[in-house]
């Protein structure tokens, strides 16, 4: 809290003192040399031998041409595992590996850089390779989509447009300067309109976005290899791939499209997710969301089976057929005691014969199209209240 | 009278992915989401992993600090430079084992 010192008790701003003045340009200072200290090593302090301390020993992470064999960067890999588990970490082969590193960052590099050597020997080219291409292609899109729109006067159009907007909202224009500005204005926004509509205007903006993902000419097809390359070199140390389990309304066609991305995570991460809730996934233009095991409710009609008033002799199996409110039976000629006919006002009716004396007994409870008061009979369903007499009172 | 204010001098700096972030008694200093992320751990005493060990993110204390500077992304994080007892207990593995080292 400072006070001015003017007032009656005046007192100074804490950050002003000078020890928290001399602390924060200290801290500053080191922040700047600590950004420059991967890129230019210098030695921080002697006597540390490797570690993670060491700005010095960055370089010394093996790399270069020597390609590992899958023996070898599966070996590394199962130590950096080890490195990262409780359990394992103090194991021997990761003490074999904190020795031979220094550090488990260390060798989290170097596991990277093995598996960047294998997947640019699949690929046949290097990341290297393909930069200046990538980047040359993208200068290219960047002009040829600034000479668009210095032909189609993209940004003078814009400009005029805001000055004018700025007169007719203005408070000292007069209302007849404002009356014309806006005329003007509707004009120039229409020839706005129809700049950045037209085709080649959208056509150049295709084209960058397509230079700016490198999915375009030759680079682009240098980098899918480069990216085939990767997952070759990945799926030798880890399994990949699998079938993510989705919700039954998830359409097919984001399945399609979440099951391709699939293919390149671990196969246990996906059996992971499988072993949870199943999510409803979906293809949206707007913000997604996601919540981590979400039950997905659903009001779908799902089949019910509707047990039956059956005869002892009847096959009971019939009666478990859900899209059928009526079960047929030969054999059954006329009403049985004891049984009601049901109304004809189902959904799907017998088409000849004689209808199944039978009340259907609905298992949930709820109400029905087809009422128990309609049966002909006079049986009623389990539960159901009996018509109140006429005259009689309820209460 | 206002608190006198107690300064050790004692400095950390850290190093991520070529970006620069540093604490001196209290104040965190250099790349803006680190340093974010630094000042919130320590606000909240996040439990951050540093190399294995478990340290509650503080803004007074060494450790502490090392623990908030650790915070933005503890796999990425290169230790630049600490007193000399943080570097003597990260350098030796046995006291990986001893996390009451880090507790003060």
């Amino acid at each position: 809290m400072c006070r001015a010192c003017t007032d009656a008790n005046p007192r100074r701003c804490p950050s002003s003192l000078g020890e928290l003045r001399s602390a924060r340009d200290r801290s500053a200072y080191a922040a700047n040399k600590a950004a420059g200290a991967t890129r230019k090593p210098t030695k921080a302090r002697s006597g540390v031998k490797g570690g993670l301390t060491d700005a010095t020993t960055v370089e010394e992470v093996p790399a270069g041409p020597v390609i590992p064999t899958i023996a070898e960067v599966r070996e590394l890999a199962d130590g950096v595992s080890d490195l990262y588990s409780p359990e394992t970490r103090h194991s021997d082969r990761g003490k074999a590996l904190i020795a031979k590193y220094g550090s488990e960052d260390r060798a989290v590099i170097a596991l990277g850089d093995a598996l960047t050597a294998r997947a640019e020997m699949h690929a046949g080219l290097t990341a290297d390779d393909i930069s200046g291409d990538t980047m040359a292609d993208r200068l290219n899109a960047e002009l040829a989509a600034a000479g668009v729109r210095g032909r189609l006067k993209l940004d003078s159009l814009k400009k005029e447009m805001d000055e004018l907007h700025s007169i007719v909202k203005s408070g000292r224009s007069t209302l007849t300067e404002k009356i014309e500005a806006n005329a003007r204005r509707n004009e120039v926004v229409d020839q706005y309109n129809a700049a950045i509509r037209s085709a080649e205007y959208k056509d150049a903006r295709v084209q960058l976005q397509a230079a700016q993902n490198g999915t375009t000419g030759e680079s682009g097809q240098k980098l899918a290899k480069l990216r085939d390359g990767y997952t070759t070199a990945l799926a030798e140390v880890r399994q990949l791939g699998g079938s993510l389990a989705f919700h039954d309304k998830t359409a097919p066609k984001a399945n399609k499209v979440f099951n391709e991305a699939a293919q390149v995570y671990p196969s246990d991460w996906i059996d992971a997710s499988n072993s949870q809730a199943a999510p409803l996934a979906k293809i949206a233009t707007a913000r997604a969301h996601y919540s981590h095991g979400h039950v997905e409710r659903t009001r779908k009609q799902m089949p019910v089976s509707y047990p039956v008033l059956a005869r002892a002799d009847e096959d009971k199996t019939l009666s478990n057929d859900a899209h059928y409110e009526y079960t047929r039976d030969p054999n059954q000629d006329g009403v049985p005691e004891g049984a009601c006919a049901g109304s004809t006002s189902g959904t799907r009716r017998r088409r000849s014969g004689t209808r199944t004396p039978r009340c259907r007994r609905v298992g949930d409870g709820r109400r029905t199209r087809r009422s128990v008061e309609t049966c002909t009979t006079g049986a009623r369903r389990p539960g159901s209240r009996r018509s109140t007499p006429s005259g009689s009172r309820r209460f | 009278m206002a608190r006198p204010v107690k300064l050790s001098g004692e400095l950390i700096s850290v190093s991520i992915d070529g970006r620069g972030a540093a604490w001196c008694d209290g104040i965190f200093s250099g790349d803006e989401e680190i340093v974010e992320m630094a000042r919130n751990a320590s606000i909240f005493s996040l439990e951050v992993d540093v190399m294995g060990i478990p340290i509650q993110a503080d803004s007074d204390s060494t450790t502490g600090a090392l623990a908030a500077l650790y915070a933005y992304s503890p796999g990425r994080t290169i230790l630049i430079q600490a007193p000399d007892d943080i570097f003597d207990i990260l350098d030796h593995q046995a006291s990986l084992d001893e996390p009451e080292l880090w507790s003060a």
